[in-house]
């Protein structure tokens, strides 16, 4: 009796565990996905149809609201910035002298001509906040179909496939809001550090056109107590 | 340019290239573009030109330095026609009725920058723009570009800007420079940032040289101008809205400290926009101007105003529209119109450009203009463009 009693428990507590709520398969993923006062240099490769351009990034993650992109080298000789402050997001093109508000939905248009949106590349908020989720789960993935709960949403649907075992989306299909597939995203390798699973080489595919992809790998990635608000102040996003 | 500004520029331009080399210690990027443009003004003239321009920037953490020459050289007869309508003015019989365009080699913008601590010094010559427009500003008092000007050199200003930045607020202070101390022209502003929108404050100081004119005379006056304007854009709701105040007061009989308060002219205006795109695919700019010291009535002496002064806005009421489809595609086109509300002229370019690869892509235009004998713009030849772009780094 005694011994059916404990194996009960022990059974109860390891369906307990692997019997996740959506909510906490979110938490965990928002874990590895969100972070705060981040620096890394980034490489993209966007190709495009016969073309294949290539730039190296540094860039500064603050938090939600506030993110500094610099393109510090280009095979197109462009090397413009981008600044999130305070939610609103600027794009300074050295030649020009100006730094432009990118406003409206200029957002959603491709970073430097990529895949990636500007809002896809200074993005850091937390999937519950965005999202309504419904949980399908398979073996080694959990499947979470996401319908946008609030109109800041990048995007009014995605479908994104969570690793189990690391709770990162290695796939993740965006939709519109005809359920059209726009986008597929996928990391095809991670890194851990400081307990969070951080991924260091993702692509976003354009489903709409043809031959059309971007790959991102993150270097040197380092997670700080503080950045300094330098980088995000507007004499040194124009200096 | 005169041969003495030319000096000036080139020894400013060896200076700041020797404080900037040891940037370049650390690395130096360098890129290239060259343009060919054929111009056809229907029934008229027709001639191309060649363009290089090339770009050498070089950046650290505290500094960065950035140089851009251009050269510019026509083939054919580069003679740009201007229709002026039918003005009764006897003045008009002393004006050229065309331009002719000069080969240019030129540095268009050195500059050097530094920051520390939130404080950013730039010196040299670069591009500064004022006012939330896209298209034309009115508080934009430092740059010369007319909509109308289908062949102007995108060149710098020679100046000096000091900028300070703070949590969510910036402020910059502007000095151009000019070997005329009466050209001169001082600004500050103020800009905040936050979740919900941008505003900025602003404020200039600085002398112009300005024509009048009456039936059969014309003379030139300096006067002392003050401008003050507030702007605000925010995104909030989905679309980019805008909204701008500006005012200039035009000071006349100015000498030494004493003027006459009746002499004080000034001249406000009000920008509203919006810009949105539609599906991914249909980009739509949109902007009403008042200019509420412009005539509904358009004369002679409006458009010599214009002429003289490059008082672009002289009517009243303007709206301003830009629509690009399939903007950043392989395949794109769009088009721009300026038109006044109050007489129905209008000037409107149409382009359609095909980029079939990163680095090169080639361009159609057509500019025209619609008017009647006193309207604010008036009719103009249908002028073609073509244009191959290479781009090289």
């Amino acid at each position: 009796m005694k011994k059916y009693i404990l194996f009960s428990m022990i059974l109860l507590a390891v369906t307990g565990i692997q019997a996740l709520t959506v909510d906490e398969i979110i938490s965990k993923v928002d874990n590895n996905m969100v972070s705060r006062n981040m620096v890394y240099k980034a490489d993209m490769t966007i190709t495009d149809g016969g073309d294949i351009r290539d730039m190296s990034m540094d860039i500064f993650f603050k938090d939600e609201d506030n993110a500094l992109i610099e393109v510090i080298e280009s095979s197109t000789g462009h090397t413009n910035r981008v600044l999130k402050k305070d939610g609103q997001m600027f794009l300074y093109i050295p030649s020009a002298g100006v730094s432009i508000k990118i406003k409206g939905h200029m957002i959603k248009e491709g970073f430097m001509g990529s895949d990636f949106s500007y809002e896809d590349i200074s993005e850091n908020r937390k999937i519950s906040e965005l999202y309504d989720t419904e949980l399908i789960e398979s073996d080694s993935m959990y499947i979470i179909v996401m319908k946008a709960k609030v109109n800041e949403a990048p995007y009014k649907m995605k479908k994104s496939y969570i690793k189990k075992d690391i709770f990162l989306p290695m796939k993740e299909e965006i939709y519109s809001s005809s359920e059209r597939l726009l986008k597929v995203f996928e990391i095809l390798d991670y890194k851990k550090i400081n307990e969070k699973y951080i991924p260091t080489d993702m692509t976003m595919r354009d489903m709409l056109k043809e031959n059309s992809i971007t790959e991102i790998k993150y270097t040197d990635v380092k997670i700080k107590d503080r950045l300094d608000d330098k980088y995000f102040q507007k004499s040194y996003f124009e200096r | 340019m005169t041969s003495i500004s030319r000096k000036a520029i080139l020894k400013d331009s060896i200076l700041l290239l020797a404080a900037a080399l040891p940037l370049f210690f650390f690395g130096a990027r360098f890129s290239a573009e060259y343009n060919f443009d054929y111009m056809y003004f229907q029934d008229i003239n027709y001639f191309s030109s060649n363009d290089v321009k090339m770009k050498l920037f070089s950046e650290m953490d505290f500094a960065s330095f950035y140089i851009e020459g251009e050269g510019k050289f026509y083939t054919g007869v580069p003679r740009y026609y201007i229709s002026y309508p039918p003005l009764d003015s006897a003045l008009m019989n002393n004006l050229s009725t065309s331009i002719q365009l000069m080969n240019v080699l030129q540095v268009n913008q050195v500059y050097l920058s530094l920051y520390h601590s939130g404080f950013n010094l730039k010196i040299g010559k670069f591009p500064v723009k004022w006012g939330i427009s896209e298209i034309y500003s009115p508080a934009d008092i430092f740059r010369s570009e007319s909509p109308f000007d289908l062949f102007y050199i995108d060149e710098g200003i020679n100046c000096i800007q000091l900028s300070y930045s703070h949590d969510n607020i910036s402020t910059a202070f502007l000095y151009k420079d000019s070997h005329d101390e009466l050209l001169t022209k001082q600004g500050i502003t103020f800009d905040y940032v936050n979740r919900y929108f941008t505003a900025s404050l602003y404020g200039a100081h600085y002398y112009d040289f300005e024509y009048f004119y009456s039936v059969l005379l014309m003379g030139k006056d300096t006067t002392e101008n003050i401008m003050l304007g507030i702007n605000a854009s925010t995104d909030n709701w989905g679309p980019g809205m805008w909204a701008e105040l500006d005012c200039r007061f035009n000071i006349t009989g100015y000498t030494g400290d004493e003027y006459e308060i009746s002499d004080v002219r000034y001249y406000p205006y009000l920008t509203l926009g919006a810009d949105y795109t539609f599906y991914d695919r249909f980009y739509v700019y949109s902007e009403y101007i008042r200019s509420f010291k412009g005539s509904t009535d358009i004369d002679d002496f409006d458009q010599l105003n214009r002429l003289f002064n490059d008082a672009f806005l002289i009517g009243r009421d303007y709206l301003f529209l830009s629509a690009a489809f399939n903007r950043n595609e392989k395949i794109s086109s769009e088009i721009l119109t300026m038109f006044n509300i109050n007489d129905f002229s209008n000037f409107t370019s149409v382009k359609a450009t095909f980029a079939p690869r990163l680095y090169l892509s080639t361009s159609l235009s057509i500019t025209f203009g619609k008017g009647a004998r006193h309207t604010d713009f008036f009719t103009i030849p249908p002028i073609y463009g073509f244009n191959l772009k290479y781009m090289f780094n």
